[in-house]
C-alpha cells in the first residue's frame, strides 16, 4: 500500500482532470458560486474544503453536468461538460451527497443495473461487481434493499458506483461523511490507489486532518469564490491547514461571554 | 403552543405560494370552488324539498374525497407529527396543535366556502334553521380534516409491507368506484339514473342522511321545521364524532409508523448480464419492473386500479346490467395511466444516476415505457377478455379493441411525458416511509391533468367509434380497431420520443427541481 502521495507530481503536458472556469450559479437573490477558476492536475489528490454553504457541492455539481452553471465553463480532460457531456461523462465517476438512488435494487443489482446501462461486457461487469462489493464489505447485505442501508453504507454503495467503469477521474462530495472508522481507511486505500495508477480525485470535505492526511492538492472555497487554491504545501504554508483555513475564512472563536445562560 | 404552531403552518402555507407550487396549490383552489359552487347551486337553485337530497348526496361525496383523497393520491401533510416528538409537550396539546396546523389550508378553507352552503339552504326554511347551518359547516369541516388525518394515520399503522400496502388500497378503490357507479344505487331503490332530474330515491335520501355528512344537513332542516331537539341532536352528535375522531387520532399518533419493509426474502438470483448491445434498455426495464413489484406507493396504486376497475364494472350487475363487464379492462388501463404520470417524481433525486450515464436518456425513458406495458398490459387484456365472455356483450367487442390499444399506448407515451414536463415536490424515496397518505405527494392534479389529455388523445378513435354506433354502419365502427392500434403505437413511440429528448436537453433542469426541498 502507497502511505504517502503527497510528493507526488503530476503530469503538465497532459491537460487538467479538472478545470474550472468563471463558474456562475444565482439561486434567487443569492450567488451560491461566483466566478470560481480551479484547476485539478492530472493525476493529482485535491481536497476542496470550506464552510457550510461555501459553495463545494454547487461547484462540484457544475463540474460533472448535474446542475447548469449561469456562465462559465467545466472541463474534463479538456472536454467541455456542457458542449460534450456524451465524451466528458465518460471519463468521470461521481459521487454527489446525499441524492436518491434506485432505493428498491439491492446493492448488487444496482451496480449491475448501472454496468448495464453503460454497456459493460457482462463477464467483465459480473467480476467488479463482486469484486467491489466485497472490498467495500457490502457483499453480507446481499437480501437489503439500497433504501435500508446505513447512512454509511450508502456512501459505500455510491463510490462502488462512482468507481464501476473504471473513471479517470472521481468527483466525490463529501465521500467520508458517516462512514465508520475502518470503512473510511479502505475508501482512503482504494482512493490513493487510484492516484497511484494515474486517476485523478477531487473530493469536498469539512474534516481537514483527513484532507491533509490524503491529498496532495487543495482548494478553500468561501462565499462561493476559491480563496485559496494550490499543492498543500503552498496553501497551508508552515501552519496546520486548519489554522491556515481559518486564517482564510476568518471564521471568529466563540469568547468568553457568549452562551452563558448554557447549563447556568 | 397550538397558536405557535398555527402561525408555523400558516407561514409554511404562504411560503409555498411560490413557483411551482402555485400550480397544484391553483389546482387545488380551482377544484374546491368549484366543488362549493356546486353545492350552492344544489341548496339554491333546485325546489327545497329536492335541493335537500342533492345537497345530501353532494355532502357525501365531500366526506367521500376527504377519506379516499388523502389515500390516494396524498396531499400536503403540513407540519407532521415525528417534526415535534423532542418537544417536551403533552399529548392533548399536541393532538390540538396538529388539529390547529391540519385546519389551516387550502382544503379546509375551501370545504368550509362550500358548506356554507348549508346556511344558504337554511335560508329558505327559516332564519333559525340559517343560524344552524354555521355551526353545522364549522363542526362538519373539523370532522373531515380530523377523518383524513385519522386516514393517513392509520395507513401509516398498517402499512410495510407488499401486502398491506396492496390491501389498504382496497377500501378507498370499492368506495371511490362505488360513488362514481353510483346511479346504481339509485336504480336498484327505484329511482332514475340521473338524480338532478328524476331526483334522489327516498330511501337512498334517508340513508345520504344518515351519514355523518348529512347531519348538519338533519339539524338544519329539523330547525326549519321548528323541531329543536332533534336540530340540536344532531349538532351535538356530529360534535360528540368529531371528539372520538380526535381521540382516536391521538391514539394512532401514539403509535409509531410501520418502517417500510428494505430485506427481501430470499437472496435474489444473480442474473448474469446480457452481452449484446442495448443493453440499457434492457437494465432500465428490468430495474422498473423490480421497482413495480417492490415500491409500496406503486403497488398501492396498481392496487387501487385493479379494484376500481373491477367495482366499476361489478356494481352494475346488481341491477342486471352486464354490459360494462367488458370495459374492466379500459377502466382499469385508464386509472392505471392516471396513478403513474409521476414517474420522475416518485424516484426524486435518483435521476443523478441516468444523467452521468452518458446517452442514456432514451433508454430511459423507453425501459419506463415497456416495463410500465408489461406492468399493466396483461391484467388490462385478462380482465378485457373475462368481461367479454363473462357478459357474452359482442357489441362491446370493436369499443374495447379500439380504445384498449389507444388507452394503453397513448398512455405509455402520456406517462412518461408528464412525467418530465410537470415534476412534483415529493420526499426523496430513501427519506420518506411507504405511506403514500404522508408520502405521495401532491399528485392529485396530476391525475386530473392526466386523466384529461388521456381523454384527447383517445378523442379520434371514440369519435370514430361514436359514428359508427350512430349511422349503424359496421364498416365505420371497426374501422376504429386500426385507428386505435395505430394511434396507440404512435402515441407510445412519440409521446416518449419527446419525452427522452427533452430528457437530454433539459436533465439537469429537472434534476434541480425534483431536489428542491
Amino acid at each position: 500500500m502507497i502511505h504517502s502521495v503527497t510528493g507526488m507530481t503530476t503530469n503538465p503536458d497532459q491537460p487538467a482532470a479538472l478545470r474550472l472556469a468563471g463558474l456562475v450559479k444565482n439561486f434567487g437573490d443569492t450567488t451560491a458560486v461566483d466566478h470560481v477558476d480551479l484547476t485539478v492536475p492530472a493525476g493529482s489528490f485535491f481536497g476542496l474544503v470550506g464552510p457550510n454553504g461555501a459553495g463545494k457541492t454547487t461547484s462540484l455539481s457544475m463540474a460533472v453536468g448535474l446542475l447548469r452553471p449561469d456562465a462559465g465553463r467545466a472541463e474534463i480532460f479538456g472536454v467541455d461538460v456542457w458542449r460534450d457531456p456524451v465524451r466528458a461523462k465518460r471519463q468521470v465517476g461521481v459521487l454527489p451527497d446525499g441524492l436518491a438512488f434506485p432505493e428498491r435494487l439491492t446493492g448488487r443489482e444496482l451496480l449491475t443495473y448501472l454496468g448495464r446501462l453503460r454497456g459493460m461486457p457482462g463477464d467483465v461487469l459480473a467480476e467488479r461487481v463482486d469484486e467491489l462489493l466485497r472490498v467495500l464489505d457490502l457483499a453480507r447485505a446481499e437480501r437489503t434493499l439500497v433504501l435500508g442501508y446505513s447512512a454509511g453504507m450508502r456512501k459505500k454503495i455510491g463510490l462502488a458506483a462512482a468507481l464501476l467503469h473504471a473513471p479517470r477521474l472521481l468527483v466525490l462530495d463529501e465521500p467520508f461523511e458517516a462512514v465508520d472508522p475502518v470503512s473510511a481507511a479502505t475508501i482512503r486505500a482504494i482512493l490513493r490507489r487510484f492516484v497511484a495508477a494515474g486517476g485523478s480525485v477531487i473530493l469536498s470535505s469539512h474534516v481537514m486532518a483527513l484532507v491533509e492526511q490524503v491529498c496532495d492538492h487543495v482548494g478553500v472555497m468561501h462565499r462561493g469564490r476559491i480563496a485559496a487554491a494550490g499543492p498543500l504545501e503552498a496553501v497551508r504554508g508552515r501552519r496546520s491547514l486548519e489554522d491556515a483555513f481559518v486564517d482564510l475564512v476568518g471564521a471568529p472563536a466563540p469568547g468568553g461571554e457568549e452562551l452563558s445562560w448554557l447549563a447556568s | 403552543m397550538v397558536g405557535v404552531l398555527i402561525g408555523l403552518r400558516a407561514t409554511l402555507l404562504r411560503r409555498s405560494f411560490t413557483g411551482a407550487q402555485v400550480f397544484h396549490l391553483g389546482f387545488g383552489v380551482l377544484g374546491g370552488l368549484a366543488g362549493a359552487a356546486g353545492l350552492f347551486r344544489f341548496a339554491t337553485r333546485y325546489d327545497v324539498a329536492h335541493g335537500g337530497d342533492l345537497l345530501a348526496l353532494a355532502l357525501a361525496g365531500v366526506l367521500l374525497g376527504w377519506l379516499v383523497g388523502p389515500a390516494v393520491v396524498g396531499g400536503d401533510p403540513g407540519i407532521r407529527p415525528e417534526h415535534l416528538t423532542l418537544l417536551p409537550m403533552r399529548r392533548r396539546e399536541l393532538v390540538l396543535g396538529l388539529l390547529g396546523t391540519a385546519l389551516v389550508g387550502v382544503g379546509p378553507l375551501t370545504t368550509l366556502v362550500g358548506l356554507a352552503a348549508l346556511v344558504a339552504y337554511g335560508a329558505r326554511l327559516d332564519p333559525a334553521a340559517a343560524l344552524l347551518g354555521v355551526p353545522g359547516a364549522v363542526l362538519l369541516t373539523v370532522l373531515l380534516v380530523v377523518l383524513a388525518r385519522v386516514v393517513v394515520a392509520a395507513l401509516g399503522a398498517v402499512l410495510g409491507g407488499r401486502v398491506s400496502a396492496a390491501l389498504a388500497a382496497l377500501p378507498w378503490a370499492v368506495l371511490t368506484a362505488a360513488a362514481a357507479q353510483c346511479w346504481v344505487v339509485f336504480v336498484a331503490l327505484g329511482g332514475g339514473t340521473n338524480p338532478l332530474d328524476a331526483g334522489v330515491p327516498a330511501g337512498a335520501a334517508r340513508v345520504l342522511r344518515l351519514l355523518p355528512s348529512g347531519w348538519p344537513l338533519v339539524a338544519v332542516e329539523a330547525a326549519g321545521r321548528g323541531a329543536w331537539l332533534p336540530a340540536v341532536g344532531a349538532l351535538a352528535g356530529l360534535a360528540g364524532l368529531v371528539v372520538v375522531a380526535v381521540l382516536g387520532w391521538a391514539r394512532l399518533l401514539d403509535r409509531p409508523a410501520v418502517p417500510p419493509v428494505t430485506r427481501l426474502r430470499r437472496r435474489p438470483r444473480p442474473r448474469r448480464p446480457a452481452r449484446v448491445g442495448g443493453a440499457a434498455f434492457g437494465a432500465v426495464v428490468h430495474k422498473e419492473l423490480r421497482t413495480w413489484w417492490r415500491d409500496l406507493v406503486r403497488i398501492h396504486h396498481t392496487s387501487f386500479a385493479l379494484t376500481y376497475g373491477l367495482v366499476f364494472v361489478l356494481m352494475p350487475l346488481l341491477v342486471d346490467l352486464g354490459d360494462l363487464l367488458p370495459l374492466a379492462g379500459l377502466v382499469t388501463a385508464t386509472m392505471l395511466v392516471a396513478c403513474s404520470a409521476h414517474l420522475y417524481s416518485s424516484d426524486g433525486t435518483g435521476l443523478w444516476l441516468t444523467l452521468m450515464v452518458p446517452g442514456s436518456e432514451r433508454a430511459d425513458v423507453r425501459g419506463r415505457q415497456v416495463a410500465w406495458l408489461l406492468n399493466a398490459a396483461p391484467t388490462t387484456v385478462l380482465f378485457t377478455l373475462a368481461g367479454l365472455v363473462g357478459a357474452v356483450r359482442w357489441w362491446t367487442v370493436p369499443w374495447v379493441t379500439a380504445l384498449l390499444p389507444v388507452v394503453l399506448g397513448g398512455g405509455a407515451g402520456l406517462i412518461v411525458l408528464v412525467s418530465v414536463l410537470v415534476p412534483v415536490r415529493m420526499a426523496d424515496p430513501h427519506r420518506r416511509g411507504g405511506n403514500p397518505g404522508s408520502d405521495g405527494g401532491p399528485v392529485g392534479g396530476l391525475v386530473w391533468l392526466t386523466l384529461g389529455l388521456l381523454a384527447v388523445v383517445s378523442a379520434p378513435t371514440a369519435a370514430l367509434l361514436w359514428c359508427g354506433t350512430r349511422a349503424g354502419s359496421a364498416t365505420l365502427l371497426w374501422s376504429a380497431t386500426p385507428v386505435g392500434v395505430a394511434s396507440g403505437v404512435l402515441l407510445g413511440w412519440g409521446l416518449g420520443r419527446l419525452a427522452h429528448r427533452r430528457l437530454a436537453r433539459r436533465g439537469p433542469e429537472l434534476l434541480a427541481r425534483l431536489g428542491q426541498d
